[in-house]
């Protein structure tokens, strides 16, 4: 049974009330969905209570899910679209302050100048943009599925990974 | 990582993103979001009960003065304890025709 099958016959067990077969979907798909939002929440407490929310809201959402289409991108659209609820709640004029400074306060301690002038060039990103540049040079996606996943036009989100790439390198090359 | 339509990554780029990589496998993240849904379907059980016990209650109130009178003549000793004992089979039985029906099947993952 191939991957996509096998993962069609889970969703279908989950819809008719399979804990173990939603189980294995969230098994699956956890780094995924975690990885994303680590990346563009960059407060990974909230990450994790996120990506929990998500998983929730898959499990009563599934019957909107339509088979065939990719269960990853579907898992991650849910994912973005509870980070923007989150952003939302926060003070707009604050939420990249506030996520530059949980960064540094939540995540892992930076290994070098590297990692602190990328975590100042991606939290100075807008939302939109940053979550194309996550999806498409860390997870994998191509644009057309960041583009499905995050409900942007194609166009758009090529230009938000040409400048989000070209404002990460220039972080990176900027102090060298 | 890069999709399909990227270039290669700059090695520091890569090596950043891969700091936040969670792990392929965690128990103790899917095992916080099975006690999640366990919770959901818990109360989305007892909402599925309420008219039930809604309507039991309903109908011992409405049949209580007629229920009472010919039970107080079958069995003159049941007193006070008559509506106790006729509520608590109603709502015994509302329960027990949840269980038959797999409202609370998923009960057995989480014990």
């Amino acid at each position: 049974m191939s991957l996509a099958s096998d993962e069609a016959a889970l969703v279908e067990a989950a819809r008719a009330g399979s804990s173990a077969a939603f189980g294995e979907l969230v098994a699956r798909h956890q780094q995924a969905v975690r990885g994303f939002l680590r990346r563009i929440c960059r407060n990974w407490a909230d990450a994790e209570d996120l990506a929990q929310d998500t998983f929730v809201a898959a499990w009563e959402n599934l019957g909107k899910y339509s088979a065939g289409s990719s269960l990853r991108s579907w898992l991650c659209g849910i994912a973005y679209h509870r980070c923007l609820t989150y952003m939302r709640g926060r003070s707009r004029s604050a939420a990249r302050d506030a996520a530059y400074s949980d960064a540094n306060d939540a995540a892992p301690a930076p290994s070098g100048d590297d990692r602190m002038d990328l975590t100042a060039a991606l939290a100075g990103l807008p939302l939109d943009q940053r979550a194309a540049v996550v999806l498409c040079l860390s997870a994998g996606f191509s644009h057309g599925e960041a583009a499905e996943t995050l409900g942007l036009p194609l166009g758009t989100v090529k230009s938000h990974v040409l400048r989000g790439k070209a404002k990460l390198m220039e972080a990176l090359d900027g102090r060298s | 990582m890069v999709g399909p339509d990227d270039d290669a990554l700059d090695p520091r780029l890569a090596a950043f993103f891969a700091a936040d990589e969670p792990p392929a496998r965690d128990p103790v993240f899917e095992g916080q979001v099975a006690q999640r849904l366990d919770v959901r379907r818990l109360l989305s059980a007892l909402m599925d009960v309420v008219p039930w016990v809604a309507a039991a209650i309903g109908l011992t109130w409405a049949l209580w003065p007629a229920v009472f009178a010919t039970l107080s003549a079958v069995f003159g000793f049941l007193g006070v304890w008559g509506p106790l004992g006729l509520a608590t089979a109603l709502v015994g039985a509302t329960v027990w025709a949840g269980w038959r029906y797999g409202l609370f099947d998923f009960l057995e993952d989480a014990i």
